[in-house]
């Protein structure tokens, strides 16, 4: 491929035809102007057409002066044409790119650059309240598919002179532009330097949502532990950016990446932070109890009954054995059978409409347990304990760790059918290992638990009056060595 | 993927060989409520256990087994020979021990409670009066079973008579091995087509020696347990009486010299009025309340030294939980010596009246 | 993907020192006590502490006189190399010895309490394997561990304290009857308390290497008040006639408790004991790796592979709890007495040796 634009239009109009897609919606415009024939390129739907009538097209047809000019490009730009953007380039590959992204090319006969004017066509979906992450206090607004009016959210909200953006062009076979955002002087020099690192690396031949860009970023690929959140909230992502840490934007995605992110804070709503101190460590703590409800109610229920019933009280006891009378599935079955139920009624309410969905969840649980009680398959204790904790994954706040919590359990379960307590001692123990393990772009994934900080601990399980702990944590700064503890 | 692989020969490794997979499901286990022990008249033991039945969701009924034997688990094999069902350990709620039984000794019983691990520490443990097999084989009246009811009935007991709370098996081996201390188990017997309780069984050592009667359990109690709860009454002639609702404490003072062992019982007994019809202007005003306080006071100090005296005479026993204290301040080597004087040691017992409430009615 | 990392903090450090001493002895240090000491044993478990404050505060000091170099390089230094070699070998063997007889121990409480339908050998393969998990990624994460499970070390201590109330005075008085028997009782609890010999391991790692002598005796503050608390409650609940007689005393009492979901503290107790044990056995195993690293000059993770398969075999030999006590009694003793006789000379020669100037390797 050529790289560079020649003085020959012709052959710089078929290298630049054989780099975009040839459709009917790339328009060759040709016009003449002061004796020289031009070519007005784009792609238009990408391209504002009227954008390009009124601010290209109308001022160098209806020009009446034909005082003939050194520099006719030069002229163009500084007396011409009404848009606010222009570049000039002689990178085909450059062209071509822009060209994609809804700009608009001049090419004038012998010039060996040509004209890239913004005109791209902002008609996107407008700006709505989120639909997945709802708040009652938090702001209405959420961001969009358009990367521009979302940087713009993000600017209107964070009026600090050290807001940077940093623009990066990820994938070998689709473009994708992806935007770096964080507040430097905040944010620690160390981590920064491991995010730009990875993304400077990313290897990938497109990027087309966050959870893409997640992977990518991460080379453990067997990790089932979330290192970065998203979110569609712009009021999150600036509390974030004001604790230390940095956002990614990706072109035509309504997610963003947040990262580094810590283990602990994966069970903070955000909501937290508008409650009272109480009231908030009161859910914080519910929090907590449902995580742990997640993670071992299930398999120590298998495990008292199939290897120590003795630990039962004895009026659990017979109450248990009484309800178990007749019950032909072993425990372990009846509780797996239970659990998948309920699994792919949460995975068909997703792909439901809403209201639809919401209904079959419901409705789907009742009715399943109901039967399969009635029936006989599975006793109402086993019912009760699997509802209990289908009902604790809801009260985590962030969507990829729910998944993750609710995994952990099945490898829980079949370690509690082989080993007993000892299966789930080591299971508790093993996920302890992987997560001391992890660090999340320099930062130790437990922090602040380990390394432990006290002015950080006040905000992780409970949550100390927001005075004390709005301060820039010090956990994510791996690169200020040595803590006085 | 070398890392995964070494992972799953290693679980595949494990799984292979792991031997965890013949456990009975709990469906078929039956839960055993009480155990008696007893003693046949050709010196053979013998025991009965008490285990519920499951028939269908939701039906309990319950069945005992008798069996001979000359050892613990002599007898435990024979039952297996009866039995359908998986049996645990774990559950027993009562150990029931026939009079005769006591009387012959249960270091057995108590070495196999202690030593296997699967055995609760919280069964309650009771003497019978019955053979147990003939307590056991009652209908319950509202319980599943027979052996749920008399633990009730030695835990509801604890709001009157100021019974003893200290029934379970683990109170018993704390009784049996901490030095100066007797086993003191509630003593139960047949009444009618139910049981009740009817005093204390006393042993020395393993031995049961004697049981205190009903009449005189509640003042052995008051001397022997703190903060225990019950009721005394006082009366003067048929329905003319002065009744409170106690609360006792209970604080010993041991005094040594050279030869004799002093021991000061001070009881402190916070009271509420329930019943005071023995005169019927009676005015409980602060005076008269001090007056009743120090009549009632002297009334139950003299019965309480009156059976403390008993007890130290007639059986040269300490059956109040005192000698410990003795120990405690001697050392924990003149157990013997303190076991030896006893009889020659003087009890001096201090009773005291407080009350705190005289009910609705003032005068 | 074989990477490790050895840098620890000074809290870590503390956390190091507090887990690397909760072994078995925390069930059973109340009977081998109570048989010697009476109803004073608890006074011999708190001067036994006396072992490990000795241990942390010479091992401070002599690394501070040689300018906190690594435990080869100062050993080489004070005793030329065929010496350092000998004693490495000794700190191999002990190390050797104090994680089979935990982790042998700890099979046989799980294979005597909540699990018996078990092999002991699973029990102690899959054990191994965690361990292995554990210290192949350096000091760092067990470090980091040890922070995250003294959280689960204070829900330990307040089981036993469920018990505050129920037990009585008079099983702990009078409080000293016979001071001999009391000295006497004090070797018993060196088991209890080994395992902080591997503070002459870490030292060198801990980056702030200011007041790290507090967090030392700090950290064995607390596992010395954890097992005198224990000890007292075990008393004053059982008399020391039947603490005496108990193999496990505190899971005796944490079983004693009446609870309404489970019928009593003691799965529990495992469980969070359980994450302790095996955090001691990997503070011991990384000993093990990592002087045996030195010893046959081989790359430190495949030294971590050969500990874990050397202590498989060392731990199913002692398996029956009366084999391996006999063993302790034998071993033990030496194995004190000569880290005590070690520390004290290494500490002599370094204070002579402090004049010469070491820069950091």
């Amino acid at each position: 491929m050529i790289e560079k634009l020649t003085k020959n239009i012709y052959s710089n109009l078929d290298v630049i035809s054989a780099n975009v897609p040839s459709n009917l919606n790339f328009i060759k415009r040709e016009i003449i102007f002061k004796e020289h024939k031009c070519y007005i390129l784009f792609i238009s739907g990408i391209a504002d057409k009227n954008v390009i009538e009124e601010t290209i097209i109308k001022p160098l047809l209806t020009i009446k002066n034909h005082i003939k000019s050194e520099n006719l490009l030069d002229d163009m730009t500084k007396k011409y044409i009404f848009s606010s953007d222009i570049n000039v380039t002689n990178s085909i590959p450059d062209i071509c790119y822009e060209l994609l992204n809804g700009k608009t090319v001049i090419l004038v006969e012998n010039y060996d650059t040509a004209l890239v004017c913004n005109t791209i066509n902002d008609n996107y979906r407008q700006i709505q309240e989120s639909t997945n992450e709802k708040s009652i206090y938090g702001l209405r607004e959420s961001f969009t598919e358009n990367l521009n009016l979302n940087l713009t959210i993000l600017q209107r909200k964070v009026k600090n002179p050290n807001l940077k953006f940093e623009r990066y062009i990820v994938g070998d076979k689709i473009k994708t532009e992806l935007v770096l955002a964080y507040i430097d002087g905040i944010i620690d020099p160390l981590v920064l330097t491991n995010i730009k690192s990875k993304i400077t690396n990313i290897n990938a031949p497109a990027l087309i949502s966050t959870g893409f860009l997640e992977q990518f970023l991460d080379y453990r690929h067997y990790n089932i532990f979330p290192l970065t959140k998203s979110t569609e909230r712009p009021d999150k992502v600036v509390f974030d950016l004001l604790e230390g840490k940095a956002a990614i934007f990706i072109a035509e995605s309504p997610t963003v990446l947040i990262l580094p992110a810590t283990f602990l804070e994966f069970f903070q709503g955000f909501e937290d932070y508008s409650e009272r101190t109480i009231i908030a460590n009161f859910s914080r703590i519910m929090r907590f109890i449902a995580i742990i409800t997640i993670m071992i109610l299930e398999p120590i229920y298998l495990v008292l009954l199939i290897y120590n019933p003795e630990l039962f009280p004895y009026k659990l006891m017979s109450l248990i054995i009484s309800s178990r009378q007749n019950i032909p599935l072993p425990p372990l079955l009846e509780i797996l059978a239970m659990d998948v139920a309920v699994e792919i009624l949460r995975e068909g309410g997703i792909r439901l409409p809403n209201p639809v969905g919401t209904t079959l969840a419901i409705v789907g649980g009742i009715v399943i347990g109901e039967s399969a009680t009635k029936a006989g398959l599975v006793s109402y204790v086993t019912l009760f304990i699997v509802a209990i904790t289908v009902i604790s994954t809801f009260i985590i706040p962030n969507y990829q760790m729910a998944l993750t919590i609710r995994f952990i359990r099945f490898p829980m379960l079949i370690l509690g059918q082989m080993f007993g307590f000892f299966g789930l001692l080591i299971g508790f123990y093993f996920s302890l290992i992987q997560l001391t393990k992890l660090e999340t772009f320099g930062v130790p994934y437990f922090s602040p638990a380990t390394p432990f900080r006290f002015s950080d601990i006040i905000d992780s399980i409970i949550r100390l009056p927001l005075n004390k702990i709005l301060v820039e944590p010090k956990s994510l700064k791996p690169s200020k060595k040595s803590p006085k503890n | 993927m070398r890392y995964l692989k070494k992972i799953s020969y290693i679980v595949l490794f494990i799984f292979i060989f792991s031997s965890c997979y013949n456990k009975a499901p709990i469906e078929r286990t039956s839960i055993i409520s009480g155990v008696g022990h007893d003693l046949k008249s050709n010196k053979k033991l013998s025991s009965t256990f008490e285990f519920t039945v499951f028939k269908g969701q939701n039906i309990i009924d319950k069945m005992i087994v008798t069996t001979e034997g000359t050892s613990i688990f002599d007898m435990y094999n024979k039952r297996l020979l009866i039995t359908k069902r998986k049996h645990l350990p774990g559950t027993i709620r009562l150990l029931l021990i026939s009079e005769n039984r006591a009387k012959y000794g249960i270091s057995d019983i108590i070495d196999a409670f202690l030593r296997d691990q699967e055995r609760n520490l919280n069964t309650t443990v009771a003497v019978s009066k019955q053979s147990t097999e003939n307590i056991l084989k009652m209908n319950p009246k509202d319980s599943n079973t027979m052996s749920e009811e008399i633990e009730d009935l030695i835990k509801s007991s604890f709001e009157a008579n100021f019974t003893q709370n200290d029934v379970t098996i683990k109170d018993l081996f704390n009784m049996y091995y901490q030095e100066g201390r007797h086993i003191m188990i509630p003593y139960v017997e047949k009444f009618k087509d139910t049981i009740k309780l009817g005093g204390i069984a006393v042993f020395k050592d393993d031995k049961m020696i004697f049981v205190i009667p009903e009449e005189e359990a509640k003042y052995v109690n008051i001397l022997r347990n703190d903060k225990a709860q019950g009721f005394l009454s006082f009366t003067s002639e048929t329905s003319k009486s002065f009744d409170i609702a106690c609360q006792s404490r209970r604080k010993i003072k041991v005094d040594y010299d050279d030869e004799n062992i002093v021991y000061n019982i001070n009881i402190l007994i916070y009271a509420s009025i329930k019943e005071a019809n023995i005169d019927n202007s009676l005015e409980l005003s602060k005076e008269k309340i001090t007056e009743l306080e120090e009549k009632y006071s002297k009334e139950i100090s003299k019965k309480l030294q009156e059976i403390s005296d008993k007890y130290k005479n007639n059986y040269q026993f300490d059956a109040f939980d005192i000698q410990k204290y003795a120990i405690a301040i001697l050392g924990k080597d003149k157990q013997k010596y303190v076991e030896d004087n006893f009889k020659n040691s003087k009890i001096n017992v201090q009773a005291k009246i407080k009350i705190l409430s005289s009910g609705r009615i003032i005068r | 993907m074989f990477k490790y990392n050895n840098q620890i903090t000074k809290n870590q450090y503390m956390f190091i020192i507090q887990n690397s001493m909760i072994g078995v002895g925390i069930l059973s240090l109340a009977s081998e006590v109570c048989k010697e000491a009476q109803q004073s044993g608890w006074i011999s478990t708190f001067l036994g502490g006396f072992y490990p404050i000795f241990v942390v505060t010479l091992t401070t000091i002599i690394f501070k006189n040689m300018n906190f170099n690594e435990f080869f390089e100062i050993n080489r230094r004070i005793y030329g190399k065929f010496l350092a070699y000998i004693f490495t070998i000794f700190f191999f063997i002990n190390f050797t010895f104090f994680t089979s007889f935990v982790l042998s121990g700890f099979t046989n409480v799980l294979t005597f309490s909540t699990t018996k339908f078990l092999s002991p050998y699973v029990i102690i393969v899959l054990t191994s394997v965690l361990i292995y998990f554990t210290i192949n990624q350096g000091l760092t994460n067990i470090g980091r561990l040890s922070e995250l499970l003294f959280y689960l070390t204070i829900l330990l201590l307040i089981i036993p304290i469920y018990f505050i109330n129920k037990g009585n005075s008079t099983n702990l008085l009078p409080i000293i009857s016979n001071t001999n028997s009391i000295i006497k009782a004090i070797p018993k609890t060196f088991f209890s308390y080994s395992g902080v010999e591997i503070s002459l391991f870490i030292i060198p790692f801990v980056t702030d290497t200011k007041n790290v002598l507090a967090s030392g005796i700090k950290g064995s503050l607390i596992t010395i008040i954890l097992y005198s608390v224990t000890v007292i409650l075990t008393i004053s609940y059982c008399g020391y006639v039947l603490t005496s007689k108990l193999q496990y005393p505190l899971l005796y009492l944490v079983s004693a408790a009446d609870l309404p979901i489970l019928s009593n503290f003691e799965p529990l107790f495992i469980f969070l004991w359980g994450n302790k044990i095996f955090q001691t056995l990997a503070v011991g195993c990384f000993g093990m790796s990592y002087t045996l690293s030195f010893i046959i000059k081989n790359s430190y993770n495949r030294c971590c592979l050969f500990t874990c398969l050397l202590i498989i075999f060392t731990s199913s030999i002692l398996i029956p709890e009366h084999n391996r006590s006999m063993v302790i009694d034998i071993v033990m003793p030496y194995l004190v007495y000569t880290i005590i006789i070690y520390t004290l000379l290494t500490f002599i020669l370094s204070y002579l040796k402090r004049g010469e100037i070491f820069e950091k390797n």
